[in-house]
């Protein structure tokens, strides 16, 4: 994958920055740190040409946006991740939001049966309060990460993860990580893992999203269909002030039983593609994937 | 030990698809990732679970897990002394 495509996977800002944000979220409502990052926004699109560039192309050629709505649309998309962002600071800090799960089923059915499950999750809403509002003391969540993210971040996640029942498993370069995630795998727990990044491999799969092809990676759905186990995405949209919607879908399907181990990946990222679709046109905003995502 | 290393050879050729391989093309103590056989983590995830169905074997620990997948040579020892099937 090009440079453009990967993330470091590091949350901006310095050690500093982020425990002075915690402590403004003791003092300060959310709403008016949401109205001083939304002045900051435009300074922010004029020094990440992209990124803006990105969203843009996003809105115009798959959303099918005119001019003026897409300028407000590259507004509108980075206030809502800048919320997103501060969402996820106040999470840390110990804010609770109000959450409604859509077909919970999906999700309870799997983590009361036995056996591992694969959920998928995107750079669309806020996917890391997915794992705190879906967790299950039935079975340990695995959530597979990218490893370069600053330690004081890594330990407010650890420690919001640890009383949820989630385990974070840093994909390091080394191929380690690999076999916790098999052990996880064997001991029937949930693997949690973004379908639109690279993790350890550069293998990917064409996908129609949008009217458009894209390629997104191969391992999560390799992981799924080599061990033929059930798989779920979830996605976690801002759904007004302090709430959340959690959109839950179930993307293997019985008539993919059988199906050899290429094609099966293929069917599975085929649905995984459509769900996201169907995700898209509710919340159009909420694309947080700031490169060119798709082979214009 | 020879024996088991070519059947090992055999299994990774048909696990991974390396249809334009022969056994004889993959050395003993080359590494079998990146560089050597240059494969990738889906690959790895692959040969866990050759591992795990032809050999009984549940491979969990990073450590020892990165010491048994070093080339073929050790896959055989490790088979060899830990197999239950």
């Amino acid at each position: 994958m090009e440079e453009q495509r990967q993330w470091s996977g590091k949350t901006d800002g310095t050690l500093w920055m982020h425990k002075a944000l915690l402590a403004l979220m003791k003092v300060l409502p959310l709403p008016v740190l949401y109205l001083i990052m939304g002045l900051v926004i435009p300074f922010y699109l004029l020094f990440n040409p992209k990124g803006r560039q990105a969203i843009w192309h996003y809105l115009r050629k798959r959303q099918g946006w005119g001019r003026v709505r897409s300028a407000l649309g590259c507004y509108g998309n980075h206030f809502l991740f800048g919320t997103a962002l501060l969402d996820r600071f106040a999470a840390y800090a110990g804010r609770k939001f109000k959450t409604d799960v859509l077909d919970y089923h999906y999700f309870g059915d799997l983590a009361a049966a036995p056996g591992a499950f694969v959920m998928l999750s995107s750079h669309i809403g806020n996917a890391e309060m997915c794992g705190y509002m879906l967790s299950t003391h039935l079975k340990r969540m695995n959530v597979i990460s990218f490893p370069g993210e600053k330690s004081t971040i890594r330990s407010w996640r650890e420690k919001m993860m640890g009383v949820n029942n989630i385990r974070m498993i840093p994909a390091e370069p080394d191929l380690g990580w690999l076999f916790t995630l098999n052990g996880a795998l064997s001991d029937g727990e949930i693997v949690s893992i973004h379908a639109d990044r690279n993790f350890g491999s550069p293998k990917s799969i064409s996908v129609n999203l949008l009217g458009a092809k894209a390629d997104i990676p191969k391992g999560p759905f390799a992981i799924a269909a080599m061990r033929g186990l059930p798989v779920i995405a979830a996605f976690t949209m801002k759904a007004g002030l302090g709430r959340y919607q959690v959109m839950l879908f179930r993307v293997d399907t019985p008539d993919m039983e059988g199906l050899p181990q290429e094609e099966k990946m293929q069917a599975l990222a085929d649905v995984y593609a459509a769900t996201v679709e169907k995700v898209l046109h509710l919340y159009p905003l909420q694309w947080y994937n700031f490169f060119e995502f798709w082979k214009y | 030990m020879e024996e088991l290393k070519l059947e090992l050879k055999e299994k990774i050729i048909e696990a991974l698809k390396l249809e334009d391989l022969v056994p004889a093309d993959i050395e003993d103590d080359a590494p079998l990732f990146r560089e050597g056989l240059g494969l990738d983590s889906i690959d790895a995830l692959e040969l866990m679970l050759l591992m795990e169905k032809n050999y009984g074997i549940r491979l969990s620990s990073p450590a020892e897990g990165k010491q048994v997948f070093k080339s073929v040579t050790t896959m055989a020892q490790y088979v060899a002394a830990h197999r239950t099937k």
